[in-house]
């Protein structure tokens, strides 16, 4: 769906003016779903370099195996029969991920939402095994030992600087759907390319013409 | 006198891929200092010229279409301050960028076969603050930041001027010393850490 979307072979959808693309790039979900997909391809070894870079956790680094993997799981809250539904569910074999994510980066997260999904992880997994909850967008007061906030500029930069060649397809997958959601890499100075230019001579062929 | 014209063409193509190359990365140094320090996208404008008309452009000097040359400043509120009321605390930040010390203000159009040669000039970058000690039901931008005067900035140095009202910290440096992440970081932590004086020295 991403790559027909990037080479518009989007069609509108039924007799309205609206198309997939727009659909696509307006909601959070397709947009989750478009990135961790694809990073859930990648080998472990990636996912553990990736999940350390963003978390600064160094237990990511002996993760050896993706267990489980879930988007949107359905987990009871309490006895009322609520339920809380995150985004996605990563069980590794010594550290379990529930990614939470808004649409960008200005959009905050629930203080409430964050602590309903962790008491629902607590009692669908209740085990002694650590667990990150990782917060994508907009940051939020709220401060839990186990919640990392982090923007999706935060991973697009490290996904876009980061890439192996392996798997180099993988990535680009993942950038391009950067792209086509709005965002950009960060360019330093450091990188500002070279150019041989005769300014003189040029700016004085510029005096000599249509004056 | 064609073949001149050509080569010179030529070199302007290859100039207009520097300048989008090199604006491309001032914008992301300017986002990266105004997102890092907490402040969001306020106003912005040019000292010399009418960057932001709207009039035709045929009727407008040439140099309006060259903002990020010189003279154009960026200015930022802390996120979530309203723009009609100042607070105790809160302020706005300034960010200047000049690829060209050696421009010459005109009264008509300025000649840069006039200016000195390019290799003896330098970019600057410029970073200001302006952190208000009082509450007033004023614009931040009519009633603060144009009605206030500046301090001589020094370069490489945090220079501080405090009145009864307002606390004014800037710094300026050569461009080429932020030319990495790590250079960028430092700047905004030293820079943090002097706004951070002045907040609690109130």
């Amino acid at each position: 769906m991403l790559n027909a979307i990037l080479h518009s072979k989007d069609r509108y959808i039924g007799n309205s003016q609206e198309n997939f693309r727009s659909m696509y790039n307006d909601i959070e979900d397709f947009f989750t779903a478009a990135i961790f997909s694809r990073f859930t391809y990648l080998p472990v070894s990636e996912q553990s370099r990736i999940l350390t870079l963003l978390t600064g956790d160094k237990k990511f680094l002996m993760i050896t195996e993706l267990k489980n993997r879930e988007f949107w799981p359905s987990w009871y809250l309490d006895i009322e029969n609520r339920r809380v539904e995150p985004d996605l569910f990563l069980e590794y074999d010594i550290i379990n991920v529930i990614v939470e994510a808004k649409r960008n980066d200005v959009t905050l997260h629930s203080a409430e939402q964050l602590q309903r999904e962790i008491d629902a992880y607590l009692s669908e997994y209740p085990s002694n095994k650590k667990f990150i909850l990782l917060a994508i967008g907009g940051g939020c007061s709220f401060q839990h030992e186990n919640i990392v906030y982090i923007g999706w500029k935060n991973l697009f930069q490290i996904l876009y600087e980061y890439g192996d060649n392996n798997t180099k397809w993988i990535f680009k997958d993942m950038i391009d759907a950067f792209y086509l959601h709005g965002f950009y890499p960060t360019k330093w100075l450091e990188s500002l390319p070279y150019e041989n230019i005769n300014l003189k001579d040029s700016l004085k062929t510029y005096e000599g013409w249509i004056r | 006198m064609k073949h001149n014209l050509i080569n010179s063409l030529n070199e302007t193509r290859k100039a207009y891929r520097l300048i989008y190359a090199y604006q491309r990365r001032i914008v992301d140094l300017t986002k990266y200092i105004s997102e890092s320090m907490k402040y969001s996208p306020y106003w912005w404008d040019n000292e010399y010229f009418n960057v932001r008309s709207n009039t035709h452009p045929v009727n407008r000097s040439a140099f309006d279409f060259v903002p990020f040359y010189v003279g154009t400043y960026m200015l930022f509120l802390k996120e979530g301050q309203s723009a009609n009321k100042v607070k105790v605390g809160e302020g706005i930040l300034d960010i200047q960028i000049d690829i060209d010390d050696c421009f010459k203000e005109s009264k008509h159009e300025p000649n840069t076969l006039e200016f000195e040669d390019s290799e003896n000039c330098s970019a600057i970058f410029y970073m200001g603050a302006i952190i208000s000690q009082v509450e007033e039901e004023k614009n931040w931008l009519q009633d603060v930041y144009y009605q206030l005067e500046y301090p001589e900035d020094k370069m490489d140095e945090f220079v501080i001027k405090v009145d009864d009202k307002y606390t004014c910290l800037v710094y300026s440096c050569k461009l080429e010393m932020l030319y990495t992440k790590d250079s960028v970081d430092e700047l905004i932590k030293n820079f943090k850490k002097e706004i951070e004086k002045i907040t609690k020295n109130r």
